[in-house]
């Protein structure tokens, strides 16, 4: 192929890494998916995606007019196949470079079939697949033998933009558009209604209500600055602890929420240094057959 | 050292910063879409608005019908036609009603301009479904939803995990209606 050159800014964004960082990513976030379409699925796939449950029409949408029309139920065993068979097929990197594409298609229209269940996490893993759909080598974290590969950076850039912005335009729209900022008692507010798990009962009954003032001021402080944390290397540790906690208690305290959890645990796999998720590979490799996990044994 | 750049590398690049990068944050930053881009592409990039306001009264949905030859309302067990709950202990409908999701996330022109229409379209459909269900009963002459704000200052349960209480647990005076649907 033809290359070019490009005089500033190449090497944030253009400069060669090994694929580790994104392979490692591929897996999670295709892991992550299946996890959370089989439980959409187990919970009701036929009202979910066929003309079998209720649904709205095209001139009732209420969010964008880009209408997709339901299965029929006859039609769903197939979608299953194609859903979870592309997702397990990118998750053990077996033809990744094309059975992304299709991971792709079906969470495209898994989000667009029902605005009514779709949500961040749709968007962000629709965001997920596109960049490997257009990026993925599918070396490591694969059934597939092949030699060590080298790639451009900037698809991990793009997915460590895509973290930072989401915290950071999150804490921004609680302060500039919501009440985090004049009502110390949001969150303790949000716990209560529908989201509301066992363990979230529990704390509300056990904490004081100032100490969710605490809790809801250090979430805020966190997303906003999720730049910093996020951006220096010297201070990704924190972030790492801070938004795993974060995470965690969102996990825990809001029901289902688990899955938007894994999905932005998924974005963290991209500021984790190579040497680390090697090591974390071959612990795995060690787990399972070497026969499965192609790949070299150091890097 | 200089980095060679492959032209696809550099196009898609440029295409995720402008169509994926960009927009993420000016809609996450103004809460407006991007005008010039089309709606279902700011729908995907409208990320940020989570939890960014306190609620004091949580709405609970009912959904009631009314028999051929009666004048009192049923109130419809919801689990009977929704199975699905996705995010929070609540089913999709619930996602169709609630006002404080649309106005947070900036829906609020395009999702009360519709919201009539929805209703009627849901109103048909457990019409449909109830007497498919329920072939032995009397058909239906009539569907309403109604609505009650469940105030956390005021007697809320917290005892595990949210469970909508029955309709009889409150006071009559706090039951709206939101809209009625007759066939």
């Amino acid at each position: 192929m033809k290359k070019i050159k490009l005089p500033q800014l190449r090497e944030f964004f253009f400069a060669s890494v090994d694929t580790v960082r994104l392979d490692a990513f591929r897996m999670c976030l295709a892991a992550s998916m299946l996890l959370y379409f089989a439980d959409w699925w187990k919970q009701g796939a036929e009202e979910w995606l066929t003309t079998e449950g209720f649904h709205i029409s095209k001139e009732a949408l209420p969010y964008h007019p880009w209408y997709v029309a339901p299965l029929s139920p006859e039609f769903l065993p197939w979608f299953g196949m194609l859903l979870f068979g592309s997702l397990t097929a990118v998750m053990v990197g077996w033809q990744a470079r094309w059975t992304v594409w299709l991971a792709l298609g079906v969470t495209v229209y898994a989000t667009l079939v029902d605005q009514l269940s779709a949500f961040t996490l749709n968007k962000l893993a629709i965001a997920g697949f596109l960049v490997l759909a257009l990026a993925t080598k599918g070396h490591y974290w694969s059934i597939e033998r092949g030699s060590p590969q080298k790639q451009s950076v900037w698809p991990i850039r793009i997915l460590q933009i895509t973290l930072i912005l989401q915290y950071f335009t999150a804490g921004w729209s609680k302060a500039a558009y919501g009440d985090w900022l004049g009502h110390p008692y949001v969150f303790w507010e949000q716990l209560h209604g529908f989201y509301r798990t066992d363990l979230a009962a529990w704390l509300l009954r056990e904490i004081p209500k100032p100490g969710w003032g605490i809790v809801q001021w250090l979430g805020l402080i966190f997303e906003l600055l999720s730049p910093a944390l996020f951006g220096f290397p010297a201070l990704r540790v924190w972030g790492f602890m801070i938004g795993g906690i974060f995470q965690i208690l969102v996990a825990l305290t809001m029901y289902k929420l688990i899955y938007f959890s894994l999905v932005m645990f998924c974005f963290y796999v991209v500021f984790i240094p190579d040497p680390l998720l090697h090591r974390i590979r071959l612990s795995f490799r060690g787990i399972f057959s070497k026969k499965k996990f192609a790949g070299p044994t150091s890097t | 050292m200089s980095t060679h750049i492959r032209k696809k590398d550099l196009w898609s690049c440029l295409f995720l910063l402008c169509f994926w990068v960009f927009p993420l944050l000016y809609i996450g930053l103004t809460k407006k879409e991007i005008s010039f881009f089309p709606r279902p592409l700011c729908y995907l990039q409208r990320v940020a608005f989570l939890f960014t306001n306190g609620i004091q009264q949580w709405p609970v949905y009912y959904f009631q019908a009314l028999p051929e030859n009666s004048e009192d309302w049923i109130t419809l067990r919801e689990e009977e036609y929704f199975q699905l709950q996705p995010f929070g202990y609540r089913t999709r409908i619930y996602q169709m009603f609630l006002p404080f999701v649309h106005y947070a996330m900036g829906y609020e022109s395009q999702w009360q301009k519709t919201s009539l229409e929805r209703n009627e379209e849901l109103a048909a459909w457990l019409k449909q479904r109830y007497e498919a269900i329920h072939p032995q009963s009397l058909r239906l002459k009539a569907i309403q939803f109604v609505v009650v704000y469940y105030d956390i200052n005021e007697n809320f349960s917290l005892e595990g995990h949210w469970r909508p209480p029955p309709l009889e647990f409150f006071a009559p005076e706090k039951i709206k209606i939101l809209s009625t649907h007759h066939f």
